[in-house]
């Protein structure tokens, strides 16, 4: 018997468990739309994929455009991979590990997180008896800003440190200088702000004390991170000032990303400020930049989270649909299921069933790539949905797992965010939690 | 609880004392928790937040029609509750040693009764044991936002009190051991996004 429509359960429990197939999933969970015959049924975790439907022309579609994709990205793959064995076989090995650097940018840009730290340890293995250094200190931070990304906190700064140790021993001043922004940048994700004000601090003397203006783009990158981190810790006049340094810088600079992030951080500080307009310039500001899928994605979901402020649903509602747009189009599971937690809040706001669907999204994105501190991030939202939804058991399990995750990470500032989430799924009876440490609300890449 | 937490907003120097109005000693009267006489005529209250520093507050979705200002109560060792306008405490047996007048006052000026904000009394007091304070969270632009927070005004600056809404979605809670202005607000901090490294 033919059939006009499939679950993406259904679907998706059909498609053998292949890495290849990654993006195939991907394109089916995009395509798949909201089943109107059925209601949502709170007793089970899982049933929400159930409510989704795909047709066969939309799956046919998914196929097609999965392959083309996945054709493109294996072209680049190979593509990349020559020089590597060029360089190994003229016996340079100096070059054979930039171009497994290289490889592991190209896998890093699609979204292969995982793969690309692979890359990045080859070309560390290879660099390491090499007696010039810049290789080995730029496979470090390769290595550490993948797992900064994918939530691998410990790992991050450890490999930053010893980037920056390597790039100090070596007279690397902009290497110390980068490697040292990036200890910071951990620091930020695990809600540590002091010590990443001291990392920032000690990195911009650094750079400071470069008196030909050769870093002047780590200055700025600086200056934007002094600017977001005095506004997470209220620092409010201290932020204007940052943030007039590093505009100063971008005027000068041609960095679309950074100046992209320093608006962005710009328009957090409005909020923080009460200035909702001002904010709303500043996100379009943003997005009207010439900026990858994988920052446009991110700034949307905030942008939506704007919006929602504001008491706009339906706008709220349309760049979430830009930010999933383009978290496909980065092919990034991760930036993905960042822009499923952002959408699964935004259907919270309106008591849409769909919040369901979009933070299981999340959760299954994050579990299978391996992004343990974006999961537990998922789970805190998640919760809160449990819990005005009645289920109360399953909101304290979510936030006791991801309580552990963030311990274990040594993110102390979402520790808090979760024991305040605990706090309103249990009421009166919630956890008392320690106040020590200041609340953070990182996220994502 | 103390709340040692972050400082919401360093705001507001030039002070336009005007949000509340009355004071704690200008309500020498014990009456039950409605509402009692309207407080408009009552002096400005040198203590109380800037026009400007309310930005940050959450408002109500469609503004109350605030015409009594205030509402006290006497509350004594075996505990009790007032409730006015959304906003509540709920006083827990031993909190206090002897009968003592709780209050809550709404800001009545156009701009401050647009917010979520009140101020608790008898201010300045501290509790042998937390009171539970409790806001209007449905109706309000904190609805649906990823953080909701309470948060006290302290020496001009908000400050982060941490809060949970109610099981039954209408209000926004939090404990505190000491009484002053009050506010609730979302502590949206956004994507993190970093530059360089």
């Amino acid at each position: 018997m033919s059939r006009t429509e499939a679950t993406v359960a259904e679907l998706l429990g059909l498609i053998p468990d292949l890495d290849d197939l990654e993006v195939l999933r991907l394109r089916i969970v995009q395509a798949a739309v909201p089943d109107p015959g059925k209601a949502w049924d709170s007793s089970s975790a899982y049933a929400t994929v159930d409510k989704r439907i795909v047709t066969p022309e939309a799956a046919e579609r998914a196929v097609e455009e999965a392959e083309e994709a996945l054709r493109r990205y294996v072209a680049s793959l190979h593509d990349a991979l020559r020089p590597v064995l060029r360089a190994f076989f003229q016996g340079d090995p100096e070059a054979t590990a930039r171009h497994l650097v290289s490889l592991g940018e190209h896998q890093e840009e699609t979204g292969r997180l995982i793969s690309a730290r692979r890359c990045y340890r080859a070309a560390l293995q290879v660099s390491l008896p090499l007696p010039q250094k810049a290789t080995q200190i730029l496979a470090l931070r390769r290595i550490a800003r993948v797992s900064l990304t994918v939530g691998d906190l410990q790992e991050a700064a450890s490999y930053y440190e010893r980037s920056a140790q390597l790039a100090r021993d070596a007279g690397d001043l902009a290497g110390e200088v980068v490697a040292r922004t990036g200890v910071g940048n951990v620091r930020m994700y695990q809600g540590l702000w002091p010590k990443a004000d001291e990392h920032y601090r000690e990195a911009l003397l650094l750079a400071e004390g470069d008196g030909n203006g050769a870093l002047s783009l780590q200055r700025a990158q600086l200056y934007n991170n002094l600017a977001n981190l005095s506004t997470r810790l209220q620092r409010l006049d201290e932020a204007e000032g940052w943030f007039e340094r590093a505009l100063r810088l971008w005027h000068e600079l041609s960095s679309p990303i950074d100046l992209a992030i320093c608006h962005v951080n710009h328009a957090h500080l409005r909020e923080a400020q009460g200035r909702w307009e001002e904010a709303q310039r500043m996100y379009d500001t943003a997005l009207g930049l010439d900026i990858p899928s994988a920052l446009r994605s991110p700034i949307a979901t905030d942008y939506a989270e704007w919006w929602l402020h504001e008491g706009h649903l339906t706008q709220a509602e349309e760049w979430g649909r830009v930010a999933e747009e383009h978290a496909i189009a980065a092919s990034s599971p991760y930036t993905l299921a960042r822009m499923y937690q952002g959408r699964g809040n935004i259907a919270r706001a309106r008591g849409d069933d769909d919040g369901f669907t979009f933070f299981e999204k999340a959760l299954e994105i994050a579990r299978d790539k391996g992004y343990p501190f974006l999961e537990a991030e998922t789970l805190v939202h998640y919760a809160l949905l449990r819990g005005q939804n009645g289920g109360a058991e399953e909101a304290q399990a979510y936030l006791e797992r991801a309580r552990e995750i963030f311990l274990e990470s040594g993110a102390l500032g979402e520790v808090e965010r979760v024991h305040r989430a605990m706090r309103e799924v249990l009421g009166d009876e919630a956890v008392r939690a320690p106040r020590e440490s200041p609340p953070l609300a990182a996220a994502g890449d | 609880m103390s709340p040692k937490v972050r400082p919401f907003f360093l705001a507001a120097l030039a002070a336009v004392l005007v949000a509340f109005t009355g004071g704690c000693s200008d309500l020498p009267v014990p009456t039950a928790a409605a509402p009692s006489a309207p407080a408009a005529t009552e002096t400005a209250d040198a203590t109380l937040t800037s026009a400007a520093s309310l930005d940050i507050l959450a408002r109500f979705n469609q503004k109350p029609q605030v015409t009594i200002a205030w509402a006290k109560k006497w509350i004594g060792p075996e505990g009790g509750r007032l409730a006015f306008q959304g906003f509540a405490v709920d006083v827990p047996a031993g909190a206090v040693s002897k009968v003592t007048m709780f209050s809550i006052r709404l800001p009545v000026d156009p701009k401050g009764s647009e917010h979520v904000v009140a101020e608790f009394g008898p201010h300045g007091s501290k509790f042998s044991r937390p009171v539970t304070i409790s806001f209007p969270y449905r109706g309000t632009t904190l609805e649906g936002a990823s953080s909701p927070t309470v948060v006290w005004w302290n020496n001009g600056a908000w400050v982060d009190m941490g809060g949970w809404v109610t099981a039954d979605g209408a209000r926004i809670s939090t404990i505190t051991d000491h009484f002053s202005e009050y506010g609730t607000t979302s502590a949206r901090g956004g994507s993190m996004l970093v530059s360089g490294g």
